[in-house]
């Protein structure tokens, strides 16, 4: 992360750091995984629908397709194992290491460092969600200037969270129902079955109808966002998402005198002459990274 | 002349006699049994047939080539239709499948006989019991022949395929040795026909839902429609053709134990009974094993999820007393699922509940909150929102990293 700067300046516009190579590879196998899991377990949920056997078709049809899904499975398995080792690597380097340092590690002290990380729920999210609502019902212009991470990332993230607990769970009971049923009664097989063909749909309809809009049908971002390639933002949505982060980061940048105005803001006639970016402090070599060849 | 106004097929006879009297020797030629007992005089016209008491239309006509290949192609028509005495037929007895039909049983020189399906059949769950039986609705039952809707003419299927060309060159070999033709022909077919399954595993559920998910019928006996099962892998699996997948019969009949005699589930001999349901599940011998590590407790979930008399224990439906089909139902139920039953089936009830309610409030908050969104994004007050979308946006994606 060190290595990274939080800003980059590209045919003068400028674009932020979001996500770091590690997450975004963790992001590229959970999307490829989730996608061919849909594909070849909806067949199998509407077995009677009549695009069900075409796509299944696609995959091999039943002798094939089971292999993949588990095969996909697995690999979101081991993501999520990687995911939780790369969570307690954080804590550690992050967290731990830090608060040693400075000779304050407690068990109080790191569970606060926990609780207040930016992906973490917080207060501060129901009252964006409410400034949103009024936004969204026009009973105000101003969207809620967004943190680091807003309350609809975390929704992205943790619904997933949740999901692939559950998903991997009660697919892992009736792939080796056998050995399972050696330690628990029969019925678990029942309630399995259930859990994962709802919560697949609930996946499924999720990752369509908000992830997808949100990261490719939205106005702001249509046809594709690329920061899930790129691991930078552009300015004018950070601005938009993210106006809290992005004023701080540009403090610290030493970029003040370029902050946009906040999203919804009428526009001043000193904002709209301003140029983009104006390649002007050189104040800034230390925090922003130069344009690259 | 008093024949002619006694009735008209009498008429048929007389002329028959006169222009048709080679009939019956004529078919040798192509390999048939001689017509002997001259029933295709009158059976060999395509018109052959009336309407009955009850206004069905019945077909008395035979295409004698096509009998000639069925099941029964070597029997004699009199051999099953006992009665035939009289023309025109006022004294046909119904066709009983455990009359002995003068041919010999090779392996024991005996007359032959279904008899011995037919005592199974009758001392099953779908018999009318052994001693003549006093079931409820006898007329719900199968008959044989409800299940046997054998395709009376067969097709030369093979053994490994249903190729003609593939059955014949089989055929071929037979022939070498057992020169005549017709009669290696009727022998293979009848051996292969035992070879394999007549009915796909999606016919074997078509027939058996046939009854079986008909709700009132199965209340009138104290059961429950079978619709659950395809809820089951086990019927997506059919669907999608799998090979062996597993049908009603691959838990119902498994190897060992015989379609004609199907028990009651609470019948020690019955494979899905507790005792025996590891074996079936796991299906050793089969042509198919199925679940060969299973245990008891893998074997004692519900393969079927829960129908009508779950949701009656549960409380859910309160059944209509009026409905005198459900009473047989109210009173089976307790004794088919015990209370731990009842139990994870509310447990089942409530995640269902859960996901519908999960699925339902999250689909229809983020369908909002798009459209929402989207005509927000739409309408941004005048003047404003341009320096974020309209200038920048435009032409800046993919351009960095």
């Amino acid at each position: 992360m060190a290595t990274q700067p939080l800003i980059k300046i590209k045919d003068g516009k400028k674009y932020f750091y979001r996500f770091s190579a590690i997450q975004r590879a963790q992001h590229i196998t959970i999307a490829s995984s989730v996608i061919v899991l849909a594909l070849t377990g909806m067949p199998l949920k509407f077995p009677d629908a009549p695009w069900a056997p075409s796509l299944y078709a696609l995959f091999g049809g039943i002798k094939m397709a089971p292999i993949i899904h588990k095969t996909a499975g697995t690999i979101l398995f081991l993501l999520f194992v990687f995911h939780l080792f790369y969570i307690a690597r954080s804590i550690y380097t992050d967290l731990v290491v830090p608060l040693r340092r400075k000779n304050q590690l407690s068990a109080v002290a790191v569970l606060k460092g926990i609780l207040t990380h930016p992906i973490m729920p917080s207060f501060r999210d129901v009252r964006d969600f409410a400034a949103y609502l009024k936004y969204l019902l026009f009973l105000s212009d101003k969207p809620p200037e967004g943190a680091k991470f807003t309350w609809k990332e975390k929704f992205d993230y943790w619904a997933p969270f949740w999901g692939i607990v559950v998903m991997v769970g009660s697919g892992f009971i009736m792939w080796h129902k056998e050995l399972v049923t050696r330690y628990v009664s029969g019925e678990i097989i029942n309630f399995a079955l259930i859990a994962h063909s709802d919560e697949a749909l609930l996946a499924t309809l999720f990752l369509f109808i908000w992830h997808f809009y949100n990261v490719h049908f939205s106005t702001s971002v249509f046809p594709m966002g690329t920061v899930f390639i790129t691991g930078y933002l552009p300015e004018h949505l950070m601005v938009e998402e993210h106006y809290d982060y992005y004023r701080q980061v540009m403090k610290e940048a030493g970029l003040e005198d370029e902050i946009l105005p906040p999203p919804g803001s009428r526009r001043e006639p000193v904002a709209a002459e301003m140029p983009a970016a104006a390649p002007s402090a050189a104040s800034r070599e230390s925090l922003v990274g130069g344009e690259e060849a | 002349m008093h024949l002619i106004t006694r009735n008209w097929i009498q008429v048929l006879l007389s002329a028959g006699i006169l222009l048709f009297c080679g009939a019956g020797t004529a078919s040798t030629g192509n390999g048939i049994m001689p017509d002997t007992e001259n029933c295709l005089l009158c059976h060999r016209y395509p018109a052959m047939g009336r309407f009955d008491k009850t206004g069905r239309k019945r077909i008395f006509y035979i295409a004698d080539e096509l009998f000639a290949r069925s099941v029964h192609g070597k029997l004699r028509c009199k051999n099953c239709h006992i009665g035939l005495d009289q023309i025109p037929h006022t004294n046909v007895r119904k066709v009983d499948c455990s009359t002995k039909c003068h041919i010999k049983e090779p392996s024991t020189g005996r007359e032959f006989s279904h008899i011995n399906m037919v005592r199974k059949y009758e001392a099953s769950v779908h018999g009318r019991g052994a001693a003549g039986g006093s079931k409820p609705f006898p007329e719900d039952l199968p008959t044989c022949k409800y299940c046997h809707s054998n395709r009376m003419y067969n097709s030369l299927d093979g053994l490994w395929g249903k190729s003609e060309a593939l059955s014949n060159e089989t055929l071929a070999r037979c022939v070498g040795c057992h020169t005549r033709k017709e009669w290696a022909r009727n022998f293979y077919s009848h051996f292969t026909h035992r070879m394999r399954r007549r009915r796909t595993q999606d016919e074997v559920v078509k027939l058996c839902t046939s009854c079986h998910e008909d709700q009132k019928k199965m209340a009138r006996h104290g059961l429950e429609s079978i619709s659950t099962y395809k809820d089951t892998f086990h019927w997506v699996q059919v669907k999608y053709g799998v090979r062996n997948a597993p049908d009603c019969l691959s838990c119902h009949v498994p190897v060992g134990y015989s379609t004609h005699d199907i028990r009651p589930r609470t019948d020690p001999v019955s494979p899905i009974h507790l005792s025996n349901r590891v074996r079936t599940c796991s299906n050793q011998g089969g042509v198919q094993v199925c679940h060969p590590g299973a245990t008891a407790q893998f074997a004692s979930g519900r393969v079927h999820a829960y129908g009508v008399k779950a949701q009656i224990l549960a409380g859910e439906k309160v059944p209509d007393e009026q409905e005198p089909e459900m009473s047989a139902v109210i009173k089976r139920a307790g004794m088919d699922i015990s209370e731990k039953e009842v139990f994870h089936y509310r447990v089942l009830k409530l995640l269902k509940l859960f996901y519908k309610l999960l699925i339902g409030g999250v689909i229809s908050f983020m369908l909002l909150h798009q459209s929402m969104h989207f005509l927000r994004s739409r309408r941004k007050p005048h003047g404003t929102g341009q320096a974020f979308s309209g200038k920048q946006g435009g032409n800046d994606q993919g351009r960095c990293g």
